[in-house]
């Protein structure tokens, strides 16, 4: 580990000398002070060496201040909470911080992968698509092992992700991002006028440049009209400012996504906060106030520690107090690089010297009073460096004057300015282009602006203070404006006035050793080169074959100059060369951040049904059925498998009576004049027909003849039936119906409204369901087979006046009724029917033993209703009226639909009764080979029928009923599973439906 | 994309069930000579457009009225929303 | 002869919870109803409605409170109205307005919870994708949206502020589960 010595300065920054704070990297023990980030706090402590690159694993140290750092990553925290790939440079420094360096083995100053270094010859671009490329039977075991191990930069914890996450939804007239001098411009403006405004930084102290750069703003520091500005937000009620918050994508129609890291600052979080929070922000209007990004210089050795943006060696003497190394360089391009000379001369920090490319220079000019502190400083204008020499830390650097003479030059940091780039990512998110502006030869944002957005200071290329503080003012007195408030410019404080000046330069083409773009992922000039030498000359091919722009920075410092030195190859203009565009999220966002609460049981909410307590009480194993979690069934003690719990359900429901939990049906309520008219319409058989107080099974197609879903619906009243759809279709049929109501025949008086929550509803099934009932019913009601037969329903009362629906309706086969009370009566009426049913000894049953029964009785359920059969593939081609029309009805009539080799369905059972069937497996005939010509149809559903004591199942095959007695294979040849089977009726247990009706 | 629902003013579309082509309000007569080739291109064909589309959304966890949409594809901007039962809707 | 009663319990079993910027509870019991007006009756509707209650149905977005009853818009031409006094709220509601109007009992299909307090519309924010603010989402209003996936009928009752959220009953746990979270998760530190 290079330094040891302390860079913190005696004096000056924003940071609270008073308060120091005890950390870790890489279990060295430091101390930093509080405003510091980990960045800030391991150069103070001399530390210039953080991580390891990508590829090559280089010695690298801090390049940036801000998030578009490529180099400084670590993983923060430790155990489940460790977290890889974090930007030192924007994590706030906490009492108690742990974090580690990436990517190096076994320690950061010596890294055994660093012989990649010296392979660097064979590792360039397109290395990846050239060598890994044959034989294919070295993938597996050889290639992607390795670039598995080689792959990714920090480790995941392999835990689960212990922390919390919230989401939420904040809506304003005015979003602000960035919370610097236009940022806070805007901000103050809006706020004055009485707007609702967000002001989102994402840096934890708000200011962005005012709290790095050396001039006034009115008569104070900059960073002093910051805290003045901020006082006065924060005590405006109508102001959100959210720090710590990025914003990180732009989405249709006002719709901004931001993550606020609300505890990621604190060493021990309270219990109750989440760690971050996902916002959606719906803003009527925005100004994009994010500020702008340094470039760095291209040259060989650029990547060596203690090299660093020019801008941020501002950041860190100005705002953190501390220098970036003992003797330091600049090398520029542009005047603002002579700012980063002016803020250590005043900090009396050795600048030993400034290379300038540009040969008109005159120090005194661009230094103004501050040229006198020069004089120890050799000014070498029109120069390049050519090389920065050194290992884990820097020695010095190889310079060429312009007179094209070798001179090397003192010094252990290097301050690099090639210009600043706009930071518009967000205005790119919807479609948005940037376009090349020559006067300050960097991308800036279009005209093609998300809806509602103006973007302000730096980020619109406006790089003077006093611009900032006059374009954040105007973009929000447009914006007011738009939104109907009144507000008039007020007099902006004086600031600096003057953006500079600088001469486009890109890289040194007479560099020594590698010269890199891409520092994330250690992509070279000489990878440009080839790149362009291989012919992948789009930009778009350029980013794909060298990886450049790629990983977690997503080239925030590397795609201009990488963009421009291909320019410079392919002879074209940058323009011409294009760009590529930005897409969410501008920094890498936790996925726990968007998964926020939904996460475990509560990924999706749970719907119970009301017996649930119940059957917890009787320890059912649940199944979760769409979002309902229903009872499967209901094991006794010694019951070891689940086949026994649910043979002896079927056995005791079909020999007395059992109860299952029938709530989860969809019910939807129907009412009005045309409510009959309306139900012929969207089912295929008469309803108008029905008798008040009857139910019947009804059919409904979709408008393509296929099968949508089934039920019972009741006549309750002239007006008013109840429609039952199965389970999982009650969403979508319900929108079905709304859509045929608005849209299809929004004359039809006619009302609906779903009632499934409303309704607690058992069936009571079985040769005693009669008599459990008589206990629960009220008198006078009469239960007997002769005054309520087989489909019929009354509303009446039950156990002394809860009101109640009784239906004659039968899954099972069995004599049985369905009955319903307020789902506020639900979990006492189960506890009374399994109290009545004593004498019977009636048992619950579960979705499982209902399964059973009704692949007995050979009713089609979900998986026969599969959306690709028909009413007759069903066995249920009478049940479409033809005295009427109804949805569906024309294209059911098509020839494919109707062609009589297509699959029915029928009962299908092992020639051998032990052998068992497993749904999935298709038919083929005796003797014939496996395959896709022989297919004959299909098994849907499989059961163990106890009644049987065989296996059964229902599925589909070509002319079906005709060849009851004939037998097949059912192939399952995923499971392995080949059964020889004969084709039977589907109706296996009591074919005549007597028990029914008894 | 934020939807104004005529009703509930503006929502998420999160909140909303696409459909698809707004010609679907036009059922065809079941009853004409040509009912199965209609009810073909009733079912079936759809244009794709860039640009205008008129399109139906239910909105499912608002006031679940079925709405034709008229948004413009290429951009999603949304340039009008009515009820499908309105008579303005129908054409 | 039944000798069996049935005693309605709350969905969440009357729960409450206590935060010190806001609290929530589940309003036990409540009757709930929802009409919704015949084709070509809105006028009629109006009138009897007004005949029997004292009182306008509310336009879109909005809930009036009348004598022990709030009905709340719910859609076009449609209600739904809650009650903590009155059970037989579909039978009065049908008493009143039927033949102008469709009816339906919905007192076990939907759980109202009650959420109150200073921190109400913080905790709020975590869940509701609509605004309310109190100059946007103003006393009486009422709106039908998704929390957590989750269909909610919502209305600002007070300005205490005292939110009513009407969420399906099958689901009321979950949606408790999230709203105590977010209650939680927004208490000041």
């Amino acid at each position: 580990m290079s330094g040891g010595t302390s860079y913190r300065l005696r004096t000056g920054g924003l940071v609270g000398r008073d308060e120091s704070l005890k950390f870790q990297f890489d279990g060295t023990a430091f101390e930093g002070y509080a405003g510091d980030t980990l960045a800030s706090a391991l150069l103070g402590n001399g530390v210039q060496l953080v991580g390891r690159s990508f590829k090559y694993h280089r010695p690298r140290g801090v390049l940036s201040a801000g998030p578009e750092e490529p180099n400084a990553l670590v993983e923060l925290r430790s155990g489940a909470h460790r977290e890889p790939n974090t930007r030192a440079t924007t994590i706030e420094l906490f009492d108690g911080l742990e974090a580690e360096s990436q990517n190096r083995f076994p320690s950061l100053s010596f890294d055994l992968m660093a012989v990649n270094n010296l392979l660097s010859p064979f590792l360039g671009a397109g290395f990846y698509y050239k060598t890994f490329m044959w034989p294919a039977a070295f993938w597996e075991k050889l290639y992607e092992p390795i670039i598995r191990r080689a792959a990714g930069l920090g480790r995941l914890s392999g835990e689960t992700d212990p922390d919390t996450y919230d989401k939420g939804f904040l809506h304003c007239d005015l979003l602000v991002i960035g919370a610097g001098p236009a940022g806070l411009m805007a901000a103050l403006t809006a706020a004055r006028a009485g707007a609702r405004v967000i002001l989102a930084d994402e840096d934890f102290t708000a200011g962005g440049r005012l709290l790095s750069e050396n001039g006034a703003v009115g008569d104070n520091a900059g960073s002093a009209w910051a805290a003045e500005v901020m006082a006065e937000l924060a005590a405006a009620p109508n102001v959100r400012y959210m720090p710590r918050t990025t914003v990180f994508g732009v989405y249709d129609h006002g719709i901004y996504g931001a993550v606020e890291r609300i505890t990621d600052h604190l060493h021990e979080a309270p219990e109750h906060l989440p760690r971050q929070c996902l916002w959606k922000l719906i803003a009527k209007r925005s100004i994009l106030a994010a500020g702008a990004i340094e470039r760095p210089l291209v040259f060989g050795g650029n990547d060596r520690p203690g090299t660093m943006l020019a801008g941020a060696v501002r950041t860190y003497v100005n705002r953190f107090g501390v220098a970036p190394g003992r003797h330091v360089a600049v090398f520029t391009n542009n005047d603002d690089g002579w700012r980063s000379v002016a803020a250590m001369l005043r900090a009396d920090i050795d600048v030993s010297a400034v290379i300038d490319v540009r040969a008109e220079i005159k120090p005194a000019d661009l230094l103004g009073a501050d040229a006198a502190l020069l004089d120890r400083t050799e000014v070498v204008a029109g120069g390049r460096v050519t090389a920065a020499l050194g290992g884990t830390d820097m020695h010095g650097l190889e310079v060429r004057d312009a007179n094209n003479r070798v001179r090397r030059v003192r010094a252990n940091a290097l301050a690099i300015s090639g210009g600043w780039n706009p930071t518009m990512h967000l205005t790119c998110h919807q479609n948005g282009r940037p376009t090349w502006n020559d006067n300050i030869a960097a991308f800036v944002p279009s005209d093609n602006l998300p809806a509602g957005m103006t973007v302000a200071g730096a980020a619109n290329g406006e790089f003077s203070t006093a611009a900032a503080l006059r374009s954040g003012q105007q973009g929000a007195l447009d914006a007011l404006a738009d939104l109907g408030f009144s507000a008039s410019a007020e007099a902006i404080p004086t600031a600096e006035d003057d953006a500079g000046s600088g001469q486009p330069y890109w890289y040194v083409p007479d560099s020594k050793g590698p010269a890199f773009v891409d520092f994330q992922n250690d992509v070279t000039v000489k990878d440009i080169q080839l790149s362009h030498q291989e012919g992948f000359r789009a930009v778009e091919h350029l980013k794909r074959y060298t990886t450049l722009g790629m990983a977690t920075d997503q080239g925030k410092t590397a795609n201009v100059p990488a963009l421009a030195i291909m320019a410079e190859l392919t002879g074209r203009s940058i323009p011409e060369t294009g760009t590529t565009t930005y897409r969410p999220p501008y920094t890498p966002i936790a996925i726990g951040a968007f998964a926020g609460r939904s996460h475990g049981k509560d990924f999706r909410p749970t719907r119970y049904t009301p017996s649930h307590e119940f059957a917890a009480r009787r320890n059912a194993v649940f199944v979760e059925t769409g979002n309902w979690l229903r009872a499967q069934w209901f094991p006794l003690p010694g019951e070891t498998h689940w086949r026994e719990s649910v043979d002896r359900e079927v056995l005791a429901t079909r020999a007395s009576v059992g109860v299952c939990d029938v709530t989860t049906l969809g019910k939807i309520d129907i009412q009005g004049p045309d409510a009959a008219e309306f139900l012929d319409r969207v089912y295929t058989n008469m309803f108008s027909t029905l008798k008040v107080g009857r139910a019947r099974y009804g059919l409904m197609l979709r408008e393509d003849g296929l099968v949508m879903d089934d039920g019972t619906t009741t006549r309750f009243g002239e007006h008013e039936y109840l429609m039952t759809t199965t389970t999982a279709n009650a969403v979508g049929v319900f929108r079905h119906l709304e859509y045929c109501r608005q849209v299809l025949w929004p004359t039809l008086d006619v009302h609906l409204i779903s009632t499934t929550d409303h309704w607690a509803q058992f069936a009571v099934a079985g040769p005693n369901s009669r008599r459990l009932l008589e206990q629960v019913v009220d008198a006078p009601f009469d239960i007997s087979n002769d005054a309520f037969p087989y489909m019929a329903a009354a509303e009446l009362t039950v156990c002394n006046g809860v009101r109640a629906r009784l239906y004659r309706l039968s899954f099972s086969g069995e004599l049985a009724y369905e009955i319903a009370v307020p789902s506020q009566y639900g979990g006492a009426l189960i506890d009374v029917l399994m109290e009545a049913g004593k004498p019977f000894d009636v048992v619950p049953y579960g979705t499982e033993a209902l399964g059973v029964m009704r692949v007995e009785k050979g009713h089609a359920a979900g998986n026969e209703l599969n959306g690709t059969t028909t009413a007759a593939d069903l066995g249920l081609g009478r049940m479409v009226s033809q005295k009427k029309d109804c949805i569906g009805k024309v294209m059911a009539n098509r020839p494919g639909l109707t062609d009589p080799d297509r699959p029915v369905m029928v009962g299908f059972k092992p020639v051998n009764p032990k052998r068992q069937l497993s749904a999935g497996a298709h038919f083929i005939g005796v003797g014939q080979s496996f395959d896709a010509s022989n297919d004959q149809g299909y098994l849907t559903s499989v059961a163990y029928s106890p009644m049987l004591e065989t296996s059964i199942g229902l599925g589909f095959i070509r002319n079906g009923v005709d060849r009851y007695g004939e037998r097949v294979v059912a192939a399952d040849l995923v499971r392995d599973n080949v059964v020889e089977v004969e084709i039977v009726s589907p109706h296996f247990f009591d074919p005549k439906g007597g028990r029914l009706r008894g | 994309m934020r939807i104004p629902c005529p009703l509930c003013g503006l929502r998420e579309h999160g909140e909303f069930t696409y459909l698809g082509d707004a010609s679907l309000i036009h059922r065809p007569d079941p009853e004409g000579d040509d009912a199965a080739a209609a009810f073909h291109e009733y079912v079936h064909m759809r244009t794709n457009p860039a640009g205008t589309h008129r399109e139906l959304w239910y909105h499912d966890a608002g006031c679940r009225s079925w709405l034709v949409v008229t948004r413009n594809t290429a951009t999603h901007a949304i340039e009008d929303v009515k009820r499908a039962e309105e008579p303005e809707a129908r054409v | 002869m039944a000798e069996f009663t049935l005693t309605p319990a709350a969905t969440l079993g009357g729960a409450e919870q206590v935060e010190e910027h806001c609290r929530a509870w589940e309003v036990n019991p409540v009757a709930i109803a929802s009409m919704a007006a015949r084709r070509g009756a809105i006028s009629a509707l109006r009138e009897s409605f007004s005949a029997a209650f004292g009182g306008a149905l509310p336009d879109i977005g909005l809930r009036q409170e009348y004598s022990g009853m709030a009905i709340a818009s719910a859609g076009y031409e449609q209600w739904f109205a809650t009650s903590e006094s009155e059970l037989t709220l579909a039978e009065n509601l049908r008493d009143a307005c039927s033949g102008n109007a469709v009816i339906t009992d919905q007192s076990g299909g939907w759980s109202e919870i009650r959420l109150q307090g200073e921190g109400a519309r913080e905790t709020l924010a975590r869940l509701c994708p609509i605004d309310l603010h109190p100059e946007v989402f103003i006393v009486g209003s009422a709106q039908r949206t998704v929390m957590e996936h989750l269909g909610v009928q919502l209305a600002l009752v007070d300005d205490r502020p005292t939110f009513s959220l009407l969420t399906p009953s099958s689901s009321a746990p979950s949606f408790w589960t999230a709203l105590t979270h977010a209650m939680a998760s927004t208490r000041p530190a």
